[in-house]
């Protein structure tokens, strides 16, 4: 058994924090002493500033004053400018970057350390919290920093899909690594990433640009020859072209499939000495084909032949090769004038050459679609191209383009067609620009009028449009969204709260599920999820899909209208499969889709009792405690233990044969001797050992993994007992504010794409309590996203 | 169960390949060798990490003399012991990083020593973003980087995503990757070895340009020859595509915040490497189009290689075999001179072990049954089987007058020194080859005069690279302990 366990030299940080933790984190809540309540009449800055002086500071003084002072400066930290005796309350709450730094220790509980015997209390702990808050919002708002996002890959897959508008997944991005929505996005476009783009843009265009069937008119005098060794290049107003001698009409052409071609050449010949005219058509020299030319001279006749080639470009040439030759008549012919017949010269006449491609197939819907302009009867190819672009590019920058942005693209279809490409090839080179250039790689900011006169500004429809997209569906806006944006409706309350519901009713909502709950509750790693088959042989590939799928079916319950968020602490029903259903233990449930189940037994129900998440915070063949008490630690009241030390070897008397016959839970209250070890483990391990009847891929047992009786008795810092699950997530679900909290803070920083901070805070403490007032929505919280400030604002490009 | 694919220059063309017989620097290289360097053949670099340090008493040799194939080696060490007289051994090598182990803004622990060992830097949590310093092997790369074809290859396992912060608020990149291009950005290793191939001899078919950049009639001389030897031979239209793409993007600074700046240069910085490997592919292109077309010189070409692909569920040490055996072509045939390969992923499975390796290193040395030590022990003994299997891949390879590994540096180490403490003052640091004669191997320096910054410095200097003269936090001379 290798519970990783940690002694270590006892450190007076780390130990502080500890302690301090537990002495918080699971009390019930205490109303705490709010002395802004002393000054109710005063404005919010004036009572920050007087509960400043009356209770702030002289705590201050007492608790941080002797360590942080000019002189001591411990850890760096001089507080003088909070406390010094010369300091003016006003000046003192404007150090916001030092209260800051105070927050941070007081919240996490750092601060101050235990070896210190003055130790604050709850309530005055409580109540410099309290005023750190309402010092927090006397901030201006502020929309956080907004940068540039490189779509994610399952953004970019989706998008590529919605962009060209295919049923089937073109799987776009496949070929890139795993991008995590959020804090920490990965913004970066690395030489391989580009490549991998540009090479995805090509598959792309590959595909849906088919190149226009081919159909080259040549004027052979307007064509190099090469004619008895001798290069003739021909000239512009040339026409056709006549030999007696070998002659070979020579050009480069593009064959951009592969196919049957057809060379159409149209000649004469003055036959003489009795061989035939021939004429053959070689591609980099190798003939391909062959014609006899019967017709008289300037009398031409079509021929054709017709040859399968692979595409590219290659040398085309039609060679003569017959000898010069004169006949002169043995026995004169009198002519109608009664002249002698002038002497044949043997020679052909070439007067035009054509080559005809495989037949173009009908347009495929993807092609209808792009191609919304064809050059034609009063259309240019400028003009379509134009057209072509712009509506594509709109598309895909999810926004109207600048006028600059136009004139580039058209200038690529421009630099194409220059070299005489065909419409839908030039069109083509465009297309991949549009693919690799950061309007489409990127979500860029819409260009607002007068932006540059003010530091924050209310986003334009364009941009708001593409974050409520990217951010409940994963992809660009639908017709339906972009309208609003084109109507610049949508900033519009009602509009929006209609929007954000339909979206949130679409089945694209599931990338809610998909790509912030999994990773979230940890299900995204059930796929690659080390288990001991042997032990475990239920956890087959569909076992771990269907644990999978449950997590989703049940976030996506939770936007129902009867349900509530804090259905993830406890809840009365699950989705259960025929798979899980085997965890379950419910013989009644069968087939493969997720069914929603009410629950009678009262120890399952929530994320907490969810196989998947059961399976997750267990070690491969048996369960552990210490992982899913950290897991609801971390994951649901967003309190994340501090990292175990290091120096440590694993807690080697587990494996002696003392402690042989102990079971997991008394090896792992063994760590607990140690104080230093203990002040964390007294909370997880708790939560973790009442949970100790499920096992590790989530089935109920009554006996634990050596056989012993499961003893889920646990008692958490405040003498809370509990003795089953159900009794243990009740406990949890008193922390209801703390969680809400948490998957507000989890969700805005998921929309965000950003770590949270400063004034984020403030939006996050609002939200969370009108969700709270309001019955605890999930639809509620999303809607209270969308229309919270740095949602919908952002700073200028000033 | 593994399958063989005997790749050929024809494959090279259908997207699979590389040669089968490759041919030799001289036909290979585009745009010639640093002036005075024509003489030898050009250093190549190799940085191999592995996670979470050594247990140091079951590595490090008794002494210095004890260092020698005839001696009975340390059992992780053992591995090591064909190609003991290649590398040379050096011990209390020190690593600056600060956040391995306890530290006031928390520890990153384990996951932090892959981001510190070619940094020489803290790494910082930085609202979860990348904040550190450039990595060795980038800054090698951005000058030897413009002698071939790809400029530097990252290779990895595990196949992570650089994305997201772990739990204490440490980007997730500093676990994932050990290369990195600046301070701010990380360098995504590949881990899948056909998309690793088709870099390094890749399939991908720009659209010509129909003027000048077709074949000529007369001399039967591929226009792509004269664009070789000409730079101002006409490009493709994918290369002129791109070029616009830049100046647009680079035009598009001035409508964007400051922040977005940042964040278009990086965007900047991708598509100008882009722009270069669409030359660098289409003048490949070109090379390998010239040897089918006949122009093959006796002589020039190497002996067949192999390499072998992995099946879908290959274990560790396969799966890292075909990442070394990419990689050591990658270095003959010249398509790149700088590499490094993330030691890390999935690698228990084959040895029976399902855990997360990382709890093992938190072990007792002192009780030799423990458990967890065993555990640790076999992994590193694995992990070492790994470098000397790079190392003798490199020797057997023959390279101008001598062998591949005679012209290379091969740096193999961690940014950890033991795992159990989260230390850095004795990394394992092992270095091969000799660096076109600049290296002395055969040797175990116990006590380094110089840090784990004056390594990389030395290292560096010794490939030809221009070298500044601080690098990381403790790098400020050129290692003396190299030769």
């Amino acid at each position: 058994m290798n519970t990783r366990t940690h002694h270590h030299v006892p450190d007076a940080t780390r130990h502080a924090l500890r302690a301090c933790l537990v002495a918080l984190l699971l009390l019930p809540a205490v109303p705490s002493a709010l002395w802004c309540a002393d000054h109710p009449d005063a404005s919010p800055r004036e009572a920050v500033s007087a509960t400043y002086a009356s209770g702030i500071r002289p705590l201050l003084a007492k608790f941080c004053g002797d360590c942080h002072s000019a002189d001591t400066r411990k850890g760096d930290v001089d507080l003088t400018a909070l406390i010094g005796n010369a300091v003016q309350p006003d000046q003192a709450i404007g150090e916001s970057q030092l209260w800051q730094k105070v927050g941070t220790a007081v919240v996490s509980l750092n601060m101050p350390p235990t070896k210190s015997k003055e130790q604050p209390s709850d309530s005055e702990r409580k109540a410099l919290i309290s005023w750190l808050k309402s010092l927090r919002r006397l901030q201006d708002p502020d929309p956080g920093p907004t940068v540039m996002r490189r779509l994610a890959r399952s953004e970019y897959t989706n998008t590529i899909n919605d962009l060209f508008g295919v049923a089937v997944s073109l799987n776009a991005g496949a070929d890139l690594a795993p991008d995590l929505i959020g804090a920490g996005f990965d913004n970066s476009l690395s030489p391989l990433l580009a490549e991998k783009y540009l090479l995805a843009a090509d598959a792309l265009t590959d595909r849906f640009i088919v190149p226009d069937q081919m159909n080259l008119q040549m004027v052979p005098g307007q064509v190099s020859a090469m004619i008895a060794g001798t290069e003739d290049k021909g000239r512009p107003d040339g026409g056709t072209r006549q030999f007696s001698t070998p002659a070979d009409i020579i050009t480069q052409a593009n064959f951009p499939v592969e196919g049957a071609y057809t060379f159409r050449i149209k000649a004469g010949a003055e036959t003489a000495g009795g061989e035939p005219i021939r004429l053959a058509v070689r591609l980099d020299g190798m003939v391909v084909g062959e014609i006899t030319v019967k017709a008289p001279p300037l009398k031409g006749a079509w021929y054709s032949c017709t040859a399968k080639l692979t595409p590219g470009r290659k040398l085309l040439s039609v060679l003569y090769a017959n000898p010069k030759a004169v006949e002169i008549a043995t026995a004169p012919v009198k002519t109608t004038q009664g002249k002698p017949a002038a002497p044949k010269t043997r020679s052909v006449a070439v007067e035009s050459i054509e080559v005809i491609g495989p037949p173009a197939k009908a347009p495929s819907d993807v092609q209808r679609r792009l191609f919304v302009a064809v050059p034609g009867k009063g259309i240019s190819p400028h003009d379509a191209a134009r057209s072509v672009l712009e509506a594509f590019a709109t598309r895909a920058y999810r926004r109207p383009l600048r006028a600059d942005e136009l004139d580039f693209l058209l200038g690529i279809f421009t630099l194409a067609e220059g070299q005489d490409l065909t419409f839908s090839e030039s069109i083509k080179l465009a297309l991949k620009a549009i693919l690799i250039s950061p309007g489409f790689l990127y979500r860029t900011p819409e260009e607002l009028p007068g932006e540059q006169d003010k530091d924050i500004t209310p986003i334009g429809d364009y941009e708001l449009a593409t974050r409520m997209s990217y951010f409940l569906w994963g992809t660009m806006p639908d017709q339906e969204l972009s309208r609003c944006a084109q109507q610049h409706t949508l900033h519009q309350p009602a509009v929006l709260s209609a929007q954000t519901r339909r979206l949130l009713g679409d089945p694209r909502s599931r990338h809610l599920a998909t790509a912030f709950a999994m990773p979230w509750l940890g299900l995204d790693r059930l796929a690659d999820l080390p288990v001991d088959e042997k032990r475990f042989p239920m956890m087959t590939k569909d076992m771990r899909q269907a644990m999978y799928d449950e997590g989703v079916a049940f976030f996506l319950g939770l936007l129902d209208k009867d349900s509530a968020i804090t259905d993830v602490i406890d809840s009365d029903y699950a989705y259960v499969n025929g798979q899980t259903a085997k965890i379950y233990g419910m013989t009644e449930v069968k087939g493969p889709k997720m069914q929603r189940v009410a629950l009678s037994d009262k120890n399952r129900g929530g994320v907490i009792t969810m196989p998947g998440v059961l399976a997750i915070t267990s070690m491969p063949s048996r369960t552990s405690p210490v992982k899913r008490g950290k897991f609801i630690l971390a994951q649901l009241l967003n309190e994340t233990p501090p990292p175990p030390p290091a120096n440590v070897p694993e807690l080697s008397a587990q494996d002696t044969e003392k402690n042989a016959s102990l079971t997991l839970r008394q090896r792992t209250e063994l760590h607990r001797l140690n104080p230093a070890c203990a002040s964390c483990h007294r909370v997880m391990d708790p939560l973790g050992f009442g949970l100790e009847n499920f096992d590790a891929i989530g089935r109920w047992r009554d006996r634990d993994d050596f056989g012993l009786p499961v003893d889920a008795i646990g008692e958490l810092p405040g003498k809370r007992r509990f003795s089953s699950p159900s009794e243990m997530k009740r406990i949890i679900m008193g922390r209801k504010d703390a969680f809400v909290r948490t998957i507000t803070l989890r969700l805005l920083t998921f929309a965000l794409g950003r770590q949270m901070s400063g004034y984020d805070e403030v939006v996050i403490d609002d939200i969370t309590d009108a969700v709270i007032a309001n019955g605890c929505h999930l639809d509620d919280l999303l809607q209270r996203i969308v229309t919270s400030y740095p949602f919908l604002n952002r700073h200028t490009i000033k | 169960m593994t399958r063989s694919i005997m790749l050929s220059r024809r494959t090279c063309l259908k997207g699979i390949g590389v040669s089968l017989a490759l041919p030799l620097l001289e036909t290979m290289s585009w745009a010639g060798s640093p002036a005075g360097a024509a003489a030898q053949q050009p250093t190549r670099l190799l940085f191999v990490h592995w996670k979470n340090g050594l247990v140091a008493s079951r590595f490090w040799p008794k002494d210095e003399k004890s260092y020698h194939p005839s001696v009975a080696l340390p059992p992780t060490l053992e591995p090591l012991r064909a190609v003991l007289s290649e590398t040379l051994l050096i011990g209390q090598i020190k690593n600056p990083c600060q956040n391995l182990g306890e530290d006031k803004n928390g520890a990153a622990g384990h996951k932090a020593d892959s981001a510190c060992w070619l940094t020489c830097a803290h790494v910082n949590k930085a609202n979860g973003s990348v904040d550190l310093g450039i990595s060795a092997d980038q800054l090698a790369a951005e000058q030897l980087g413009q002698y071939t074809f790809l400029p530097s290859l990252e290779l990895g396992l595990a196949g992570h995503g650089l994305s997201g912060v772990e739990e204490h608020g440490y980007s997730n990149a500093y676990h994932t990757a050990i290369s990195y291009r600046s301070a701010t950005q990380a360098v995504q290793p590949e881990s899948n070895p056909r998309a690793a191939l088709e870099r390094l001899f890749s399939s991908r078919r720009s659209m010509p340009q129909k003027r000048g950049a077709g074949p000529k009639v007369e001399t039967g001389k591929f226009a792509s020859d004269a664009a070789a030897a000409d730079g101002n031979a006409e490009s493709s239209l994918d290369k002129l595509m791109v070029d616009k793409v830049l100046e647009h993007a680079k035009s598009m600074r001035s409508h964007v915040s400051s922040a977005d700046q940042r964040a278009l240069d990086e965007y900047l910085d991708g598509i100008q490497s882009l722009e270069k490997r669409i030359v660098s592919i289409e003048r490949q292109q070109a090379g390998a189009e010239r040897d089918q077309g006949g122009k093959k010189k006796a002589g020039v070409f190497s002996d067949p290689i192999t390499v072998t692909m992995p099946k879908d569920g290959a274990v560790f040490s396969e799966r890292f075999r075909v990442m070394a055996d990419l990689m050591i072509l990658g270095f003959q045939s010249d398509v790149t001179r700088v590499g490094s390969i993330c030691n890390f992923g999935d690698c228990g499975a084959e040895l029976g072990i399902k855990e997360d390796v990382h709890q093992f290193t938190h072990n007792d040395p002192s009780r030799k049954d423990d458990p967890n030590l065993l555990k640790c022990l076999q992994l590193e003994l694995m992990y070492l089987q790994q470098v000397a299997y790079v190392i003798q891949r490199a020797k057997d390879i023959k390279d101008g007058n001598g062998s591949l590994l005679d012209h290379s540096i091969f740096l193999c180490g961690s940014g950890m020194g033991e795992g159990r403490f989260h230390n850095n003052d004795d990394c394992p640091t092992i270095v091969a080859g000799r660096g076109n004669g600049t290296i002395r191997t055969g040797r175990y320096v116990s006590q380094a005069k110089g840090t784990q910054g004056d390594l990389l410095l030395g290292i560096l200097a010794r490939a030809g690279c221009t070298v500044p003269k601080q690098f990381g936090l403790n790098g400020t001379k050129l290692s003396p302990d190299l030769a």
